[in-house]
């Protein structure tokens, strides 16, 4: 038998109705996502994963851009090859002959006190044009790629030394440079881009 | 089998992850979920947290459910552990309302009869509410929700003599606190 006590206990603490926000504040802890919902999200995640990945990799390709293009100069004057795509002295020729079949615009003063002497093309992916140059009797070699920075000015500058070969690389304009030479040639080689400086003239006469 | 019907269709479709399927289950026992809420917690805004933990738990876990044990007692276990976990709030009632209550009852019928039943419903509860949470439970599932010994040893996970126990403790408290309740009312029969 159910005593009076038991009705008023359960008279006090009858059940009640729950509010109407109760779902809204349900819904705010966010539901478990339907299973076309979850592989939705899955594929937007791997997506996003592999865009990510790409940029990456492209960002790592484009920083190696100037390495590359050390590595080809290196070789280049290590193995003293003569054959040229297109040869001459002439600044300004060279300029325009690898502007019109590499698409490369290189700045190249129309005096200076290197000399040059030709240029070959290396396709490999995208043009490279490799200038050679010598300062005495020592050769050297101006390598130009397409690199990723648009900086007026040397970015990602690096320079070393490998077999007794002076190794520098920048980016500039677009462009991935790399120089080989021998060291003591080194500044004044960088008269092949700037204008001409005492340190070229020293050397070129040297 | 313990489920059957459109409540294990239900069940089913909410394993799956159908989204109208959770409004329904949740149509179906929000009122149970919140008045254990209500009633063990004394408090909406803390009801409503239990509410919605207790939903949000029961829909992210729903795929664990066999059908084994009674979804109820399933649901009443999640609802269980959501108040259990929740730290103990301090008691409403303040002493004023005593006071009042003492005054209205002492006068007997008044103007503020309706005001009165309301004062008292909070006395019950809060007195309800100060008492130690395992017997709080076993209070709030006897008399919000009904259930038996059984159900609720199923919902607590612990023998009926424990709940028996529990629930002869808290009803030895209950009298002696509310007192005039059982004066007024008539006592425990066939106590």
């Amino acid at each position: 038998m159910v005593n009076k006590f038991d009705t008023e206990l359960s008279r006090h603490l009858r059940a009640v109705t729950a509010p109407e926000a109760l779902w809204e504040r349900i819904q705010e802890g966010r539901l478990p996502q339907q299973p076309v919902e979850r592989a939705r999200w899955r594929l937007w995640a791997f997506a996003a994963a592999l865009a990510a990945m790409v940029a990456l990799c492209c960002f790592s390709l484009r920083s190696d851009t100037t390495s590359y293009v050390a590595q080809l100069a290196a070789r280049d004057l290590t193995a003293g090859s003569e054959q040229l795509d297109f040869r001459s002295s002439d600044a300004a020729e060279i300029r325009a002959w690898v502007k019109a079949n590499a698409g490369l615009d290189i700045p190249l003063p129309a005096e200076h006190s290197v000399r040059l002497i030709g240029v070959s093309l290396i396709r490999d992916g995208g043009p490279v044009a490799c200038i050679s140059y010598r300062i005495g009797n020592r050769e050297g070699r101006l390598v130009v790629a397409q690199g990723s920075s648009a900086a007026p000015q040397h970015r990602a500058m690096s320079h070393g030394v490998d077999q007794g070969t002076a190794l520098t690389s920048w980016v500039m304009q677009g462009q991935a440079y790399a120089l080989a030479t021998a060291p003591q040639d080194l500044r004044a080689a960088c008269v092949l881009c700037h204008a001409e400086g005492r340190a070229g003239r020293k050397a070129a006469g040297s | 089998m313990v489920l059957e019907g459109t409540g294990r269709e239900l069940i089913e479709s909410c394993q799956r992850g159908e989204r109208d399927s959770f409004r329904t289950l949740f149509e179906a026992h929000k009122d149970k979920v919140y008045s254990i809420a209500l009633r063990y917690s004394g408090d909406e805004a803390e009801a409503m947290d239990i509410a919605q933990e207790t939903f949000l738990k029961l829909f992210s876990c729903i795929r664990d459910f066999r059908g084994e044990a009674s979804f109820e007692s399933w649901l009443y276990r999640l609802v269980v552990n959501s108040c259990l976990d929740r730290k103990r709030r301090g008691r409403r009632l303040l002493p004023l309302v005593d006071g009042l209550l003492e005054l209205v009852r002492a006068s007997g019928e008044g103007v503020l009869h309706t005001l009165l039943r309301a004062e008292l419903s909070e006395r019950v509860r809060a007195v309800v509410g100060g008492l130690p949470p395992e017997q709080r439970m076993v209070i709030v599932l006897r008399y919000t929700q009904g259930l038996s010994y059984e159900e609720i040893s199923d919902a607590l996970g612990c023998s009926t003599g424990t709940v028996a126990s529990r629930l002869n403790r808290a009803h030895k408290v209950l009298e002696r606190r509310l007192a005039h309740l059982v004066e007024t009312r008539g006592g425990r029969d066939g106590q």
